[in-house]
């Protein structure tokens, strides 16, 4: 298995020194959590909910809450664009600017004073998720029944043009170090692992000046190289084993390092997980850099906040990074925990027609998951066939449409497939 | 009003398109093509075999091959494709690898009349198909074969005077009954130098074995080549004829010998690994390149054709749905393709101790009758 290089397209958002937007008229809070629409309604229109009230709740297994961003009024309910470029309903808060937390919890001095099941309550009940993109609970990682060897904080951020994991690392080293040794500290943790890419220089530095007095941690350097970010191959990487579904079940845990962060505003206030900062970048937008953002703003108003588009006619929206993101009809997308970049690209699509596969293999060469996408593009109506080649194991990294000589959206077809496959389980 | 694109992604792609690709084989192929002329040219003028025509020959060859693989292409095109984007070099290139693995003795207008198959055969697999599942340089290859059968056009256009007293290394053995030794098969050709740089008798550009190694590597290096498939089809050619040679006692020469003569390694790199008629898994190329060796090897030894390189690469395509089936599924579960393994190598065996022990037999039966001669 090969791995691509994607180092280009960073420095575009992070030369600029990165900006607050916090001051949002309304803000649309989605009634979706990692693409669970299952939600339970816990306000009415006229309500006024504080900053960090649970306005909803997931349902099911992972019952995890979602927070108003803001405090205000509850003015109504719309449909906005989420990340997934559907339309989903949100609770709209009209801003009353105040910012108000219904309790203020106070400061907790000493990061460490929580026994293993209050952290785990405190994730849950702040709504901390995986800001790497996946928007996965993280409180279920530590509530493994299975003693945790392993901490790894994936620095990597392995799509291009993202950059916001780095720039929030770098400023906020000193939090990220204290609330990965209250992690170890709390949960037994005897290891914790940095993983961060050999050519982000910067962030090795800033980390190395830190990381001296915290004796169990440390700070591996990894190649900069694509779909080494996927927890799976990081994990076989760093330490060598592989596992089937978690890394929970290997006794290692991957926390992204904006997790981590979250964890200590979590962890140091109580503060729910509102705001987040995000990379907008690309060819289309003026001034591209990272914005620390609240949950529920839309990605317009950041936009014009940070100066505007360069262009209007044929522009591509991007929730996401330029591998995994999806392109959204309109600008009415809304800010969420597990969306890590607005991307606004001149289109490229149509400058090349996709040609006739010529079977370099490349797809399959390169495929992180090991699948076989160019055979399951000729098998899409086999579906005995379909089925043996397991399309269901794909992550959706795009390295096998990135690497196309012929121009084909090989991963679009591997989706295709894996819907008829799960569809005829 | 801002006109948003929506599209599915990926949002950024690999600069190397399919022309790219193309032209850097393109370019690589010109070594060849340059080595060719050196070694069928320039070498003949200079010890004044030939005069200027016999110098420029060579570069004729190759040239009315790869005009007129571009010009039946561009007719092709216009009649079939005309809205779809032309990758000339793809073309170029077909036409190159095909007059390469020519002896120069083959009339230009086969060789332009198989230029027209190369690409009519394309078109065709792709029209009826959507997929290539035989190599269409070979059909073209095997289309000059048949017309040398027929015969109805006058032969010998041109011949390297270099290369006229002997005829070719692998030709020349097989004209021996048993396995032949050092001084009868390879020291007439020179040395196995001769042989790894090229400077024997074979294809326009097959000969050089140096060349076409420098070059698989570079694709290698380059990510551009199904390396496995060259790597296991010539390792698996050399560990057979290692044990044939054994059989009759001959040294590390003899495989040596039977790698570098011929077109197999030319063809395993440029035709045998050729993306549309080869395994995309890996472990279907690893079996790919097993069965072709064998074959090869069936074909070299048990038939009349003195080769067999070319004709196996043929072949053996045809099963690369199975192969690749099985690299797939292997991909997840490796035990599921150790059948496929365990026949290959049992095939392996087979023939090497069959084809070894037939050759024994013929040794010995030499031996008693020289002997019966001797007494006599």
């Amino acid at each position: 298995m090969l791995s691509v290089k994607l180092h280009k397209w960073k420095k575009i958002s992070s030369k600029t020194q990165a900006s607050i937007y916090n001051k949002p008229a309304y803000v649309y809070i989605p009634l979706i959590s990692q693409d669970d629409d299952n939600i339970t309604l816990l306000v009415k229109k006229g309500d006024y909910v504080y900053k960090g009230s649970i306005i909803a709740r997931r349902k099911g297994n992972l019952r995890i809450p979602i927070h108003s961003s803001i405090s205000g009024t509850v003015v109504g309910f719309e449909e906005k664009y989420y990340q997934n470029g559907k339309l989903e309903k949100c609770i709209v808060i009209e801003n009353d600017y105040k910012e108000k937390y219904q309790v203020n919890k106070g400061v907790k001095r000493n990061l460490t004073k929580y026994s293993k099941e209050e952290f785990i309550e405190l994730l849950k009940e702040c709504g901390v998720v995986g800001l790497g993109g996946t928007g996965f609970p993280t409180y279920v990682k530590y509530s493994s029944k299975r003693k945790i060897n392993t901490l790894i904080i994936n620095a990597i951020e392995a799509e291009p043009y993202i950059t916001c994991d780095s720039v929030l690392a770098a400023s906020k080293c000193e939090e990220i170090l204290e609330a990965i040794d209250a992690i170890m500290e709390i949960n037994q943790i005897p290891e914790a692992i940095i993983a961060v890419k050999k050519t982000n220089t910067e962030l090795i530095h800033t980390i190395n000046n830190f990381i001296g007095t915290y004796l169990r941690i440390k700070l591996v350097l990894v190649p900069d190289i694509y779909t080494l970010g996927y927890e799976k191959k990081l994990v076989q990487y760093l330490k060598h084993v592989s596992y089937q579904k978690y890394s929970m079940d290997v006794g290692i845990v991957v926390n992204n390092i904006s997790t981590i962060y979250a964890i200590y505003q979590a962890l140091k206030y109580q503060h729910p997980l509102t705001e987040r900062m995000i990379t907008f970048t690309g060819d289309a937008l003026k001034k591209p850099q990272n914005v620390i953002v609240k949950n529920g703003v839309l990605v317009e108003e950041v936009i014009e906040h940070i100066g505007g588009y360069k262009r209007d006619k044929k522009i591509q929206l991007i929730a996401g990074g330029p591998m995994m993101g999806r392109a959204i009809p309109s600008s009415d997308l809304v800010v969420t925990s597990n969306l890590n970049c607005v991307l606004v690209l001149k289109p490229n699509t149509g400058k090349e027609v996709s040609e006739v596969c010529v079977h370099c293999g490349k797809c399959v060469e390169y495929c992180p998951t090991r699948l076989s996408p160019v055979l399951i593009k000729e098998h899409l109506n086999h579906p005995k066939i379909l089925k043996q080649l397991e399309p269901q194991r794909c992550i959706e990294c795009g390295l096998c449409t990135y690497l196309c000589p012929s121009r084909i959206k090989v991963r679009d077809m591997v989706q295709e497939a894996k819907q008829k496959v799960g569809g005829s389980k | 009003m801002k006109d948003f694109q929506v599209g599915t992604g990926t949002y950024v792609i690999t600069e190397k398109n399919n022309q790219k690709r193309s032209i850097q084989l393109f370019c690589l192929l010109c070594i060849l093509i340059l080595f060719s002329v050196i070694k069928n040219g320039l070498l003949p003028y200079l010890s004044k075999q030939v005069g200027l025509s016999g110098l420029f020959f060579p570069i004729l060859f190759v040239l009315s091959g790869m005009i007129m693989t571009l010009l039946v292409d561009l007719i092709c095109h216009q009649l079939l494709e005309p809205n779809k984007k032309i990758n000339y070099f793809h073309s170029l290139n077909l036409g190159i690898i095909y007059t390469l693995i020519l002896p120069l003795y083959t009339p230009l207008l086969f060789v332009v009349l198989g230029a027209a198959v190369v690409i009519i055969f394309e078109y065709f697999m792709r029209k009826l198909f959507g997929k290539i599942y035989l190599s269409p340089v070979l059909v073209g290859w095997i289309f000059i074969m048949g017309l040398h059968l027929l015969s109805f056009i006058p032969t010998l256009d041109y011949l390297n005077p270099l290369e006229v007293e002997l005829g070719t290394p692998l030709g020349m053995a097989s004209t021996i009954s048993d396995l032949g030794n050092y001084q009868t098969i390879v020291e007439p050709y020179g040395s196995l130098l001769d042989f790894i740089l090229g400077f024997v008798p074979g294809g326009v550009g097959t000969t050089s074995i140096l060349l076409c190694m420098m070059l698989a590597i570079y694709l290698t290096i380059k990510k551009e080549l199904k390396w496995r498939i060259p790597l296991v089809t010539i390792a698996t050619v050399f560990g057979m004829t290692f044990m044939i040679g054994e059989f009759s006692h001959l040294s590390l020469w003899y495989p040596l010998f039977q790698i570098c003569s011929g077109s197999l390694v030319f063809g395993s790199i440029f035709i045998a690994a050729y993306d549309e008629t080869s395994p995309v898994t890996p472990i279907g190329q690893v079996l790919y390149g097993l069965f072709l060796g064998v074959l090869i090897v069936i074909l070299r030894y048990m038939t009349p054709l003195t080769d067999g390189a070319l004709a196996a690469m043929l072949i053996i395509p045809v099963f690369n749905s199975v192969f690749d089936y099985i690299g797939a599924i292997a991909r997840f579960h490796f035990t599921k393709s150790v059948i496929a393994f365990i026949i290959a190598w049992f095939l392996i065996l087979l023939f090497a101790c069959f084809i070894g022990i037939q050759n024994m037999k013929q040794e010995k039966m030499i031996e008693t009758r020289v002997e019966q001669i001797d007494l006599m």
